[in-house]
């Protein structure tokens, strides 16, 4: 019985800590994606809170605002024809936002533990750690991630596919520090595609600001009821 | 004697800028292959489409989609069998972890006298809330937190 009321008591207590005050952060951020010799422009500004609550509004190459949580459940507004979408898709959760794993304390594995990686090894150079990842579970995909930091902030991640062959690198790169935590704002990934065309996709974000300098009316956008919604899509 | 000394130092130093240069990204390279591409117009390409929502560039979200399939396991319902059936490890095997796990939390006196399931239940509120339970599915350690 006294078992049974810690386990509400540590209910509670997990309750309470849920509803704590909610950070809010924003930066705008550009994005530049290039296969083939060809590269895409998307340019979006973000409007994060600690809660998970995303906002994430791209003003080029078209107006789209889109509204996402932590579950990964969007809803999409095109405001130019008044439409709007909804789909869910796991990967697209707003815990994937950079904002979201740099301040919170998935920081040091950037999430891979709570996604089922476990730490196998652990390497150690004059300044850098380099940290090796192995799936817990059956992955067809994924045979080991390296993490490598320097001075305890991660500056590379790199994925082995089955082969062991190294098909995706991220480097982070040029820190800010922050009052409450520091975040690359330049991520450069490069992957290798099976049809061995190499892409390479940069995020440099700039204008980060947070707390009490965030203020914007996008952190609490709605979208509005006139808007004609469109059908839906499930991303597995 | 000298010549080895020097011939080690410097295959040391070698190895030492080899290994601090492949995690380092050459971004004048990057520059110039993004200068000179040419810029794609979106004019002819469907904005609504799922593609241009994959904006979690840098972080671990292809892991998470690969990780997430197959996966499907709710840890409300987790959490809940844990409450009442986390004596004798039922959680675990809902969970997908060994099929003698009943076994092993019943040998240790429901797990350590309780102790074990009600971390269990602990870490499985904590890191469902944040949908993160993934770690704990098909784990067959004792402590599956560790």
């Amino acid at each position: 019985m006294k078992l049974k009321i810690l386990y509400i008591a540590v209910l509670f207590l997990v309750f309470f800590q849920s509803v704590q005050a909610q950070n809010k952060m924003q930066a705008e951020v550009t994005i530049q994606q290039l296969i083939r010799n060809k590269v895409l422009t998307i340019k979006k500004e973000i409007f994060y809170q600690s809660n998970g609550h995303l906002v994430t509004h791209i003003t080029q190459p078209q107006e789209i605002i889109i509204i996402s949580n932590s579950l990964g459940e969007i809803s999409s507004y095109f405001p130019a024809t008044d439409e709007a979408f909804s789909s869910v898709s796991p990967s697209q959760s707003s815990k994937n936002e950079v904002f979201a794993v740099f301040s919170s304390n998935e920081r040091n594995d950037l999430g891979l533990s709570s996604l089922g990686f476990e730490m196998k090894q652990q390497e150690r150079d004059s300044t850098r750690i380099v940290k090796t990842y192995i799936p817990t579970t059956e992955n067809k995909e994924i045979s080991r991630i390296i993490m490598v930091y320097d001075n305890d902030l991660p500056i590379y991640c790199g994925y082995f596919n089955k082969e062991n062959k190294e098909n995706k690198k991220i480097y982070y790169q040029d820190y800010i520090h922050l009052p409450k935590f520091s975040m690359p704002t330049n991520i450069t990934e490069i992957s290798v595609m099976p049809s061995n065309d190499t892409i390479i996709r940069r995020q440099i974000f700039s204008s980060v600001k947070c707390d009490k300098e965030a203020v914007s009316e996008y952190f609490e956008f709605r979208i509005p009821d006139s808007a004609k919604m469109m059908e839906g899509i499930k991303i597995e | 004697m000298k010549k080895f000394f020097f011939c080690v130092l410097a295959l040391f130093g070698l190895v030492s800028l080899t290994y601090a240069d492949k995690y380092e990204l050459d971004n004048n390279a990057i520059d110039n292959a993004f200068s000179k591409a040419t810029e794609l117009s979106f004019n002819n390409m469907d904005l609504s489409s799922a593609n241009l929502l994959d904006l979690n560039i840098g972080t671990n979200s292809d892991a998470m989609a690969m990780m997430s399939r197959g996966a499907g396991k709710s840890w409300v319902a987790a959490a809940a069998i844990c409450f009442f059936l986390g004596e004798i490890g039922i959680h675990r095997m809902y969970l997908g972890s060994s099929p003698l796990m009943w076994l092993y939390y019943g040998v240790t006196c429901c797990g350590i006298f309780g102790i074990v399931p009600l971390i269990d239940f602990i870490v499985l509120i904590v890191d469902g809330v944040q949908n993160n339970i993934g770690k704990y599915c098909g784990n067959s350690s004792y402590f599956m937190w560790m």
